[in-house]
Order: C-alpha cells, then structure tokens, then sequence
C-alpha cells in the first residue's frame, strides 16, 4: 500500500513549500526549502527541512515533533523533492540532517520510500571520504539526490 | 478545516515584501546556519566530478 502523503504548497518566487502535519499534537506547519549554492556548482542545492515557528519567524530544524504522522511527513517531503526537480531538473540536491540522528531519520526515509525514489532518482551518500550509491543498512553523513538520466 | 488550511498557507504566501515577517524569514538565522554548514560540508569533501558528470548525463 502506498503511503499517504499531505497536501503541499508551494512558493511562487521561491523555492518554498509549505505543509501540515496532522495528529495527536494539531497541525504543525512544515516548511521545506531548496537553498541554492551556485558559487558552488550552477545545480547545486541545499534542502532544508523543519517546522515553521510563526512566533518568531524561523524555521526550527531540531524539533521533534512526535506528531504520529513521521512517515507520511517524510513521504511528503520526498514528494516536494519530486517536484522541485521536476522545476530543475539539473538539480544536485544535497542533504544533511541538523544532528547525525536527523540525518538518520532521513536515511531510513529514503530507504522505506527507495522502491518509489530509485525509479526516477540517483542517491549517492558520503561515507569516510567517498562517495557510495545508496544501499539500506548503511550510515552516511549526507546524500547528494538527482534525476536519473535515461 | 480544509479550507481553514489552506487559507494559513496562504497567508504565509502572501508576506508582503519589506514587511516585518518579511524581513524575519530573509534573515531566519537557523535558515543562515543551514546554508553555512552545506557550503561547509560540500567543500570538506566535495562530490567528485565524475559524479557531478554522471547527474549531467555526462559519463
């Protein structure tokens, strides 16, 4: 069975998407960005991930919601990921958690959703000083996400 | 509640430019930091060009 996922939104001048997480603890508003880093590589993306505090107008990146919705939030995020490439398609997206467990997290996401992600997408992920295509059970630091060329 | 939803989101959507929250979100110090440490990792240990090829289709 697929797993559901939130409805998003997105930015139109920005490359911003925004969603609710739904469950025992309300509606928790997620933002998730694409931070461009060209003096780096003209493709070369930042994805930042964490709940919206509309009290002080900053992203919280270390919250641990514990809303009961983990998986469906991560499929959402690996949906907003689908479509920003869709956007740029010569988009190198690196991620990395705010903590190694964050990092983690989002390990164990690609992992659950890696029959989805691996027909359209290339996941590659640091570990010592080199560079691994992605396989379950094994830790990395980062991971770098872009479209599968055919 | 849907629509309630929705109308939320939009009203982050529409921040006007200049505005306070405006200048909140420009300036979001965690959104800064984020950006810092990226820069940081990619030039700790950057992707090798062969792989940098391979996402243009090159190798």
């Amino acid at each position: 069975m697929e797993q559901e996922k939130y409805d998003i939104q997105k930015e139109e001048d920005r490359f911003v998407y925004w969603f609710f997480s739904e469950g025992p603890k309300g509606k928790i508003l997620k933002r998730v960005q694409f931070q461009h880093m060209p003096e780096l590589n003209r493709n070369a993306f930042n994805l930042t991930f964490g709940d919206w505090d509309e009290s002080t107008g900053r992203l919280n990146d270390r919250v641990v919601s514990n809303n009961g919705d983990h998986l469906t939030v991560l499929r959402t995020v690996a949906e907003v990921v689908h479509e920003f490439i869709n956007l740029w398609p010569d988009a190198i997206i690196q991620v990395q958690g705010s903590t190694p467990s964050r990092t983690r997290l989002y390990q164990i996401s690609i992992a659950s959703f890696w029959g989805e992600i691996s027909r359209d997408f290339e996941i590659w992920g640091e570990v010592g000083e080199g560079w691994n295509p992605f396989r379950k059970g094994v830790n990395y630091k980062r991971f770098l996400i872009f479209k599968k060329i055919r | 509640m849907k629509t309630k939803k929705r109308d939320h989101i939009y009203k982050i959507h529409r921040v006007k430019p200049g505005s306070k929250l405006a200048k909140m979100m420009a300036n979001d110090p965690v959104l800064i930091r984020k950006r810092e440490e990226a820069v940081r990792s990619w030039l700790e240990n950057p992707p090798p060009e062969w792989l940098l090829k391979r996402a243009r289709g090159e190798d």
